[in-house]
């Protein structure tokens, strides 16, 4: 269960790790863009991850990472087709971050470091716990830039903009791309004030200053 | 009382009394901007001194005075509370407090809301008189606050981009709102560079940058974001002038030793 569990918060793939951050920042303008990404996302790394670890043994070690990309490549043009044929509108939206799932780096580290070196269904309860955190943080991300930049919620607006009639001033930088940088970094500083051992440890140590040397 | 406050903090708000002065004659309510991003400012620092262990300056009330300023009049208290949060704690509380920052709150402060808020002409600036802002030109360099390399620099970076894109705005771009913002946001000594010569550069890119931004919008918003631009470039001008420096006291020293 640890699998599932620990990288949900403690081993989250964008907070913990920084993994996948362009992608992460580009689809949480709304959050129905983030919740396709998520779900594409998790179903390919989840899949992928059974596949390569299913063929381990028979994946020369040479030539590993070509058939790893072979086969994340394949599944991602797979969900690629799958959202343009049922959900054009939404693929038009998402632009190229799905068929850019083949380059996230969640996905091939996730195959290189966990599914190459063990049995399927762990692989795939690992890859699944990988892409749940990974929608955690975009929906997270999400919810506050749509909340905030356009007072909707999956497009249902909730606060009334002055526009409307209503009250509430939508920020614009929320719909730029800068506010996704500033919210995910408050989210990891959060994080990692809530669990200290995650931080890193300083690079240099402030100096000592006199008064402080002598008591 | 803290040894620098004499030299650091008094010397900054005397300098910006006059225009806070002139600004009242013209709209009462800057007053209580004043009083709300005083208490906003200084409740942020006195929390993050609280949990950093360290101690406060004064520094709080010139950062107040600078945002009630070059505020839009009649501007939402909400809207100012975001954007001040925003800039001090950003800016500069989780770097360490002034001096460990490296762009200057006030301008980050700024520059946010000119982003977020459409409805307020954040980017417009106060319209204040020339002779309001000499006392602080005198004052500041004086006490060293404003060094003059930066000022040289950004003197002759605008007027060399102005001359070379539209020599007529030279005349208009010169106003106190304008030097306002160059005294304390653009030669602010925590973030204006640590060289001569790297200060010199900076205050020439941010002239320059000006100069290219107020051709296409207020003045005030191109020396804001300018001023951004340039302070991030602020450590490597440094690092190209100690460069400089080092490799040219190397020719120097070998120069003597061999005659």
């Amino acid at each position: 269960m640890k699998q599932l569990t620990d990288p949900l918060i403690d081993k989250n793939p964008v907070a913990v790790h920084i993994l996948g951050i362009c992608s992460a920042l580009a689809v949480t303008t709304s959050m129905a863009t983030a919740l396709t990404m998520s779900v594409a996302l998790t179903v390919v790394v989840t899949l992928a991850a059974g596949l390569i670890s299913a063929l381990r043994s028979h994946i020369p070690n040479q030539i590993r990472i070509i058939v790893q990309l072979t086969i994340i490549a394949t599944l991602v043009i797979l969900a690629d087709l799958l959202l343009q044929g049922f959900a054009h509108d939404m693929s038009q939206r998402l632009t190229v971050f799905v068929s850019l799932i083949a380059t996230n780096c969640i996905v091939l580290g996730r195959t290189e470091a966990y599914a190459m070196h063990n049995p399927p269904l762990p692989s795939m309860i690992d890859a699944l716990g990988n892409g749940l955190g990974y929608s955690l943080v975009l929906m997270s991300v999400a919810f506050i830039r749509e909340l905030f930049g356009a007072g909707s919620l999956f497009g249902i607006q909730i606060l009334i903009t002055q526009a409307q009639g209503g009250w509430f001033v939508p920020l614009r930088l929320m719909l730029l791309a800068p506010s996704a940088f500033i919210i995910l970094g408050l989210l990891v500083w959060a994080l990692r004030s809530w669990r200290g051992r995650l931080a890193e440890k300083p690079d240099f140590a402030p100096r000592d200053t006199g008064s402080e040397a002598s008591s | 009382m803290r040894p620098g406050l004499l030299r650091d903090d008094l010397a900054a708000i005397l300098a910006l009394l006059p225009p806070l002065a002139w600004l009242w004659s013209q709209d009462h309510w800057v007053a209580s901007r004043l009083l709300f991003c005083a208490v906003l400012i200084f409740g942020w620092q006195a929390l993050f001194a609280q949990v950093r262990r360290q101690g406060m300056g004064l520094h709080g009330a010139v950062a107040a005075l600078l945002v009630a300023l070059f505020a839009p009049m009649g501007v939402p208290f909400w809207q100012l509370a975001l954007g001040v949060s925003f800039g001090m704690v950003l800016g500069e509380a989780i770097f360490g407090g002034r001096g460990r920052n490296f762009v200057q709150p006030v301008a980050l402060t700024f520059a946010f809301m000119a982003f977020s808020f459409a409805d307020q002409p954040w980017r417009q600036g106060p319209d204040l008189p020339l002779i309001a802002i000499l006392p602080a030109l005198a004052l500041l360099v004086i006490t060293g606050q404003a060094r003059l390399t930066v000022l040289a620099g950004f003197a002759a970076g605008l007027a060399g981009v102005s001359a070379l894109i539209a020599p007529e705005q030279m005349t208009m771009l010169i106003t106190g709102t304008l030097l306002l913002a160059l005294l304390f946001l653009t030669a602010d000594p925590a973030v204006s560079g640590a060289t001569s010569l790297g200060r010199l550069a900076y205050g020439v890119l941010a002239g320059g940058l000006t100069a290219l931004f107020a051709a296409s919008g207020p003045v005030f918003g191109a020396v804001v974001f300018a001023t951004l631009l340039a302070q991030i470039f602020a450590p490597l001008l440094d690092h190209i002038a100690i460069v400089i420096h080092s490799a040219w006291m190397h020719h120097r020293a070998r120069r003597l030793r061999n005659g």
